[in-house]
């Protein structure tokens, strides 16, 4: 995983196993959420509806394919999104330790 | 005893106890021996609005007297009088008495359930609404939710940052796990808030970007409206132009111009218009020949007919009736003397100088006196 205990603990993070992947899943889940939100806010009405049709039927590898076609840039995209969350989570190592 | 007289408007028809605060003579209305609602003699200061109203029995004896008095069953209690039981009720309750003036209207608690039960059903529906709307805000915001996670989770497979081999991956991608030995947390805090602030601005920009390029597409949409109708415009001030010329040039110089000058050719507009036009102007221009026409037949008919009238005034005014005369020698000679003549005009002459030599006068006599 992209966020594992020992970053956690570079930001003075340090929980139990069990709480340090309860929070690396909502970590993720929220990261995930925030790219998926970023790609169709990029996105103009349209090809947000097509895009919204293709993953409800087709697989990752198609829609992988058509946000790729669509959102040149999404690499960036995520890496913006993974860099922003991870500097909420350095805002925030005191109370998420605490 | 402790007897309660506020209308609770929930548990009994408290109308007629309503009316009886009222109207004190309304207390007649409960008959003697008889249970029945309204204001008793004795008066709790503690009443509440809500208290339940309890029966009193009407006087078995000297009903007439006890008019406008009251008294519980049993209770030995000096009597009020009617007013004064309302007076009082009403100075204690004076509160309750408005609120069933001011939002019932008087006299009429039932209505005020009404409404109330009316208000609390629309409260209750418009809840229910509301929680619909929510709810499905919510469900709405949630699948949306739902759609985004999904596609963010395999995008983020896709660049290698979630999966089995991911840790790797991501090195290569932002070094975004990259560690420093012996950095401190504050460092390590810094480095990342850093990097947000970057990211930030980068997701600022492509917001930017995106705005714009939305921005410019409206734009660009607009302009192609624009162009569009300045097109159309263009065209029909064009054409209408062109019907103007035709217009000018039809009243200055004719038809025969107009067809000369062969306007309007491709522009089906105003050619129409034109075709009209010309099809009017000829048929104006032919009219008015035919009226030419007209008038000279007319003319040529009045002086023909002139020349008759002169020609009949001649024969006229030498005293002869030319039809007279016709018709007197015809029926003089018969059929045989018209076959004779042969044509109208030989019969006509004939008539004519057998008019002018008198001989009609002595051969009508003649045929007169055969006939006689």
């Amino acid at each position: 995983m992209i966020l594992d205990k020992t970053t956690l603990s570079s930001l003075g993070i340090n929980l139990s196993d069990t709480e340090a992947k309860a929070f690396i899943e909502h970590f993720e889940e929220t990261l995930q959420q925030r790219v998926g939100l970023e790609i169709f806010n990029l996105l103009d009405d349209e090809k947000a509806q097509e895009l919204v049709a293709l993953q409800e039927s087709a697989d990752e590898k198609t829609i992988n394919e058509w946000v790729k076609a669509h959102v040149p840039d999404y690499e960036a995209v995520v890496q913006d999104e993974f860099d922003i969350l991870m500097g909420e989570v350095a805002d925030n190592a005191e109370l998420v330790a605490a | 005893m402790a007897v309660e007289t506020a209308p609770n408007p929930t548990a009994y028809d408290s109308t007629q106890d309503y009316n009886a605060l009222q109207n004190p003579h309304a207390l007649r209305s409960i008959d003697p021996g008889q249970e029945g609602w309204g204001p008793t003699t004795e008066i709790d200061t503690n009443l509440k609005p809500t208290d339940e109203l309890l029966p009193v029995v009407a006087p078995e004896t000297n009903p007439t007297e006890q008019v406008g008095r009251h008294r519980v069953a049993g209770n030995t209690a000096p009597d009020y009088s009617a007013t004064e039981v309302v007076n009082k009720y009403r100075s204690e309750h004076a509160a309750f008495i408005d609120r069933y003036h001011t939002e019932a209207g008087p006299r009429n608690p039932d209505r005020f359930i009404t409404r109330m039960g009316l208000k609390i059903g629309q409260f209750a529906e418009r809840m229910a609404e509301r929680r619909t709307v929510k709810q499905t805000i919510a469900e709405t915001t949630r699948k949306g939710l739902d759609i985004a996670t999904k596609v963010g989770g395999s995008i983020m497979k896709e660049v290698k940052l979630l999966g089995a081999d991911t840790k790797a991956n991501a090195k290569e991608i932002g070094g975004t796990v990259k560690t420093i030995k012996n950095e401190s947390v504050e460092a390590v805090k810094s480095r990342w808030q850093k990097r947000a602030e970057a990211a930030q601005e980068r997701r600022q920009t492509r917001r930017q970007q995106r705005d714009q390029a939305r921005a410019e597409l409206r734009d660009l949409t607009q302009q192609r409206k624009e162009a569009s109708r300045a097109v159309w415009q263009k065209r029909r001030e064009i054409a209408g132009q062109k019907l103007e010329t035709v217009n000018k040039a039809a009243k200055t110089v004719g038809k025969s111009a107009l067809i000369g000058a062969g306007v309007v050719v491709g522009l089906p507009i105003a050619a129409a218009a034109v075709g009209t036009y010309y099809g009017v102007k000829g048929g104006v221009a032919l009219d008015a020949k035919l009226a030419n026409l007209d008038g000279k037949a007319i003319r040529g008919g009045v002086a023909l007919d002139a020349k008759l009238a002169q020609l009949d005034s001649k024969v006229i005014g030498k005293g002869l009736d030319l039809d007279a005369a016709v018709s007197r020698w015809v029926a003089s000679k018969g059929r045989k003397a018209v076959s004779y003549a042969g044509t109208t005009a030989k019969v006509n002459k004939a008539a004519y100088h057998y008019v002018m030599s008198g001989r009609h006068e002595r051969k009508a006599a003649e045929h007169r006196g055969k006939l006689n």
